[in-house]
């Protein structure tokens, strides 16, 4: 990858949610419900049937706070709600948390009343896990982390939520790393 | 004398590089430009869909930058996707340039060769209303540049009502416009059904994108002219954005020019050929004619309408339609009455731009106040004047006449050519407003169904009645999309109090 490139381009929202998404993506047991910025039809949370069918569960309309990702995992019963941002400090900025857990809240609330659809099944009853996601360097990772947790420290009434840091290296390529304390996405 | 062991290194590792470089400057490569990643490997997947039995296998760069590296019979081609137009150090002029008119969703480039060979633009959004207009800027841009562009839209769609609603012909008409005059392919695909209304599955247009793209994908890969073969695909194309045209063109309009052309089974072909650079005929299509040439039923409906609002100038432009020298489309348009206190905030923020305005001789003497607007029966403020948002005028000369008779400023200080005219009109008052969706959008697509053809060429007009001349920047148009495309589309644009800005001569009247 031409140097410019791998050095020069900027560390946004949208390239540390993707980034998480292609993990999520070549995971066996979790799968992507719903993404903020989707080609095609667009602002639909999706499930899946017994069969493997994805059918839409739910939209969000245009005004509504949505969440930038939606992650399953049927095998633990968990269904991830996640925000992503830039970095630490975009994502602790003061009106920003407060967005995170009303959007967590909100959600959370929608998807355990619905039991009549067929792509979501029994999964109202799942467990729902606030999630976090942002980037960070080598450098910063550890004050990235200590901001973020004493950020939202007690905030999503007793959940840990998931901390999934997308940490740029020197030579442009992204990892992942999760630091979570409580429920895992990623690790087992 | 032994041989310098450091100097065969460096002669193998020059080599070795040489060699490296000359296989991979052979590796035919296209950047799939998006504005997000989720829209770049969409498209790429459609692509290799509709390719004959290639194999693809997908990398990711650095953990995230998607390589698509197809081999077909007898090419290779990698797609690499860089998603968000922001996120890049490289991002080319030429897509730079391209996305200031709005950012389509894909843009597909050529690093070796600094060719764009297409733009795309596609959504979900539900296409009744203003909706199809809100991306007609992007289109406009695509065809200023020349740059193949398929816009992708639901036919269908449920309105706020919860009933089925079809999409505007406006957006295909523009297209029509585009690839007349600019012979470049710019086409409406629709995709949905009645039953299933926003489904992507459901009609043809999401495979005849594909189809298309993958076409000139192949022609890359080999080597051929972007839109080598493509002629029939592009028929099939136009022949659908026509019927569809035909079908719905009542809608918004009570009369359109060249009906028998739109409908000649020969047509598409013609537009298929004039698109892929095959020829350069003129079909006599959105050749909108002076009164004296419409048909008969329809001048009998031009009849001077009654205003919501009182506007000087619009009342003699209506009073025009009695003379036989000016026409409207249709008449269904209807009212959006606003509250009182957003529109008392937005009147006092005009008095307050117009009083920070840089002074023009003779002064504009613009005002506003809450009693000009009518009120509603449910106690909102009526501020839409004309019901007609477009006119067709056969003589600009006519235009400046009646605006030196309502604004005396004007008065023999303001000609025109005596070239037809259209004037197009937003009654918004939310200051800078008009400069955003979908006003830009409309601006555009009338540009170029009313405006832009070399047989019946018009001169573009935009009047804001209730906007300050203080909101428009042309010094910094090239920064907001929306001042760029009034500047570049309109020849004058009339601001309320009079005040004209000659965007051709770059100075205020």
């Amino acid at each position: 990858m031409d140097i410019r490139i791998s050095r020069g381009y900027k560390l946004t929202e949208e390239i540390v949610r993707w980034r998480l998404e292609i993990l999520i993506e070549d995971s066996a047991d979790a799968w992507i419900s719903f993404t903020n910025p989707t080609a095609g039809p667009w602002k639909r949370l999706v499930g899946r049937d017994n069969s493997g069918a994805s059918g839409e569960v739910m939209r969000f309309t245009r005004e509504a706070d949505r969440p930038d990702l939606v992650i399953v995992d049927d095998k633990a019963r968990r269904i991830f709600i996640l925000e992503a941002k830039d970095d630490a400090k975009g994502l602790c900025a003061k009106e920003q948390i407060t967005k995170t857990v009303r959007t967590f809240n909100d959600l959370t609330a929608s998807l355990k009343k619905i039991s009549s659809n067929k792509y979501w099944g029994g999964r109202s009853a799942y467990d729902f896990i606030p999630g976090l996601v942002w980037g960070s360097s080598p450098a910063e990772a550890i004050a990235d982390e200590k901001l973020v947790r004493d950020s939202h420290a007690a905030r999503f009434l007793g959940l840990d939520p998931v901390c999934l840091q997308i940490i740029r290296l020197e030579s442009g390529e992204l990892t992942v790393r999760e630091i979570s304390k409580g429920e895992k996405l990623l690790l087992r | 004398m032994r041989p310098d062991p450091t100097f065969g290194t460096l002669l193998f590792a020059f080599v070795a590089i040489l060699i490296f470089l000359i296989v991979m400057s052979g590796m035919p490569e296209i950047e799939l430009w998006a504005d997000s990643f989720h829209e770049g490997t969409w498209v790429a997947q459609g692509i290799v869909s509709e390719m004959d039995s290639p194999s693809c296998a997908r990398e990711n760069e650095l953990g995230f930058i998607p390589r698509y590296k197809i081999n077909g019979k007898g090419w290779k081609l990698d797609l690499v996707v860089f998603g968000g137009y922001g996120n890049w150090p490289h991002i080319p002029d030429k897509i730079a340039e391209l996305i200031q008119w709005g950012k389509p969703d894909i843009i597909a480039y050529d690093r070796k060769t600094d060719t764009v060979l297409f733009a795309v633009e596609e959504t979900a959004a539900v296409p009744t209303g203003n909706q199809a207009l809100q991306r007609c800027e992007r289109m406009h841009g695509a065809g200023m540049m020349k740059v193949p562009f398929w816009y992708l839209l639901s036919q269908y769609g449920t309105h706020v009502d919860e009933g089925i609603r079809q999409a505007s012909p406006w957006p295909a008409l523009m297209s029509m416009g585009i690839t007349k005059s600019q012979h470049a392919p710019n086409l409406v695909l629709l995709y949905s059904s009645v039953e299933e209304p926003e489904d992507y599955s459901k009609g043809a247009g999401k495979q005849q994108l594909f189809a298309i793209l993958a076409a000139i994908m192949v022609n890359f890969a080999k080597g051929r002219p972007t839109l080598s073969g493509t002629e029939k695909l592009l028929e099939t194309q136009y022949r659908a954005m026509l019927k569809f045209i035909d079908d719905t063109i009542e809608n918004v309009s009570d009369y359109f020019p060249g009906k028998d052309e739109l409908t000649a089974k020969e047509t598409p072909l013609r537009l298929a050929k004039i698109a892929a650079g095959n020829s350069s005929e003129d079909i006599p299509l959105l050749d909108w004619p002076k009164f004296a040439r419409l048909p008969i039923y329809f001048k009998e409906r031009q009849k001077r309408a009654k205003l919501i609002k009182h506007d000087a100038f619009l009342s003699k432009l209506e009073e025009m339609k009695d003379n036989h020298s000016v026409y409207t489309l249709s008449t269904n348009a209807g009212s959006r009455p606003q509250p009182v206190s957003d529109l008392s905030d937005w009147i006092a923020s005009q008095i307050n731009t117009e009083e920070r305005a840089p002074a023009i001789r003779p002064p504009v003497g613009f005002r506003l106040k809450i009693a000009d607007f009518p009120e509603s029966k449910a106690g909102l403020r009526h501020v839409t004047t004309a019901t007609n948002i477009l006119y067709l005028c056969d003589s600009a000369k006519d235009i400046a006449r009646l605006l030196g008779l309502v604004f005396p400023r004007l008065k023999k200080r303001l000609t025109m050519d005596s070239l037809p005219a259209i004037v197009y009109v937003s009654n918004s008052v939310k200051p800078g407003r008009i400069f955003g969706d979908p006003y830009t959008g409309q601006f555009s697509a009338f540009s170029w169904i009313f405006g832009g053809t070399s047989n019946a060429r018009r001169i573009k007009i935009a009047y804001f009645p209730h906007q300050s001349r203080g909101l428009l920047k042309p010094e910094i148009a090239g920064k907001n999309k929306g001042q760029t495309v009034f500047i570049s589309l309109a020849d004058y644009i009339i601001f309320g109090g009079g005040a004209v800005y000659d965007t051709k001569s770059k100075i205020w009247i």
